[in-house]
């Protein structure tokens, strides 16, 4: 995003906006389709809740609507991005407030993951594909990521557990991590042609 | 893990690694630094994306795999219960018996005691003395017993001794007529 728009978004109320321009209703729809679920999911990473994820994602989404005439469509995600980092900080920060516990957002019980199952995640196929691709990882790897993951360990809880250097359960993190989304992407560009 | 990671090539091997360890909220991530980040990189958004995705994922798969062997457990157990069952019953029902049979000794007990001790009351005492000093007069000749005022049934058997209020009378009783007679008049033809 640059120049006029750029100073438009920031200088409005909470997503700082101030003038209208509206985004026509079918190119919202499309963006909602393709981004509603990433957009949560980015959401959740910083307020840990579900419902306040999909509260952000949601305003962003009517921000999109009102405000986003303007924005250039190679643009768009990264603006709904921001704007829904902005929304979820602001929310993180009224909760905050209201509830007067300073880090009762970043600290959600593990019971929260099944307790709020997220949309398409939670299907059984796409779970079946994941543990589909986990077991093609190799063993050290997929270990790693199933201590520090599932069991919830520390790397340097792994590295000890495994008489490892940290520094080698990180990269074994970061490599299952690129074949994982490696896997990912290729499947969701077979899925698009 | 204490040492903070540093993150200079902004490879997206190393987004994504610092992204998952923003979603695990591991300590060696500056959370508030790398939101900061985050506002001005999409790439690294969608990577923190990506990662929850991941996380929740294999939290799914976790939580699901458990979940399938917890409705095995039920199964097993109820196999297991069905099978301990009689047994448990049987030995609550034992368990009661022997109750109900020392509750019963012990109500017995309880009632012969009450009852021996009743024996040795004032008033058995008493009628023991009085029979005792009544003996004493039978040998001594004298018939004070009986003739005292007091309604005092007591006889004793074979003493030959009647009270004095009692009629005297040579005649057969009745009820000893119908007794031997085995008849249930006293018609004299009948009892001959």
């Amino acid at each position: 995003m640059r120049g006029p728009k750029k100073r438009e978004l920031e200088g409005t109320g909470s997503l700082g906006m101030t003038t209208e321009r509206p985004l026509e209703s079918d190119i919202v729809e499309d963006c909602h389709r393709q981004w509603q679920v990433i957009l949560e999911r980015y959401a959740w990473a910083i307020l840990r809740d579900w419902a306040f994820a999909a509260d952000a994602v949601q305003n962003a989404f009517v921000a999109l609507t009102r405000f986003g005439g303007d924005v250039e469509p190679d643009a768009r995600k990264a603006w709904m991005f921001r704007v829904v980092h902005r929304e979820a900080i602001r929310i993180r920060n009224a909760e905050m407030r209201r509830q007067d516990v300073t880090n009762q957002l970043v600290q959600e019980s593990p019971t929260s993951y099944h307790a709020n199952p997220l949309g398409e995640i939670a299907k059984t196929e796409e779970i079946e594909e994941l543990r589909r691709k986990i077991a093609t990882l190799p063993s050290e790897q997929q270990m790693i990521v199933s201590m520090r993951i599932v069991e919830e360990k520390t790397f340097s809880e792994i590295a000890n557990l495994l008489a490892i250097p940290i520094g080698t359960a990180l990269s074994r993190m970061r490599l299952a991590l690129e074949r994982l989304k490696a896997t990912r992407h290729d499947e969701g560009n077979s899925r698009d042609q | 893990m204490t040492k903070e990671i540093a993150v200079t090539n902004k490879s997206d091997s190393d987004k994504g690694l610092e992204a998952m360890l923003y979603v695990l909220c591991d300590e060696s991530i500056d959370r508030y630094a790398f939101e900061a980040k985050l506002e001005h990189d999409p790439s690294l958004a969608e990577a923190v994306a990506e990662a929850v995705a991941i996380v929740q994922g294999l939290k799914q798969a976790a939580v699901s795999s458990n979940a399938s062997m917890n409705t095995k457990q039920p199964f097993e157990g109820s196999v297991v219960r069905s099978r301990q069952m009689p047994f448990l019953a049987k030995g609550f029902v034992a368990i009661v018996s022997i109750a109900a049979a020392f509750c019963v000794i012990f109500f017995r007990w309880q009632r012969d005691t009450v009852i021996a001790s009743a024996e040795s009351m004032p008033e058995i005492a008493a009628a023991w003395i009085d029979l005792s000093e009544a003996n004493t007069d039978l040998t001594d000749g004298s018939m004070s017993f009986f003739e005292s005022d007091g309604d005092n049934d007591n006889v004793i058997a074979g003493s030959g001794a009647e009270p004095k209020h009692l009629p005297v009378t040579d005649d057969m009783p009745e009820w000893m007529l119908l007794a031997v007679t085995g008849t249930d008049s006293l018609n004299p033809e009948a009892i001959k």
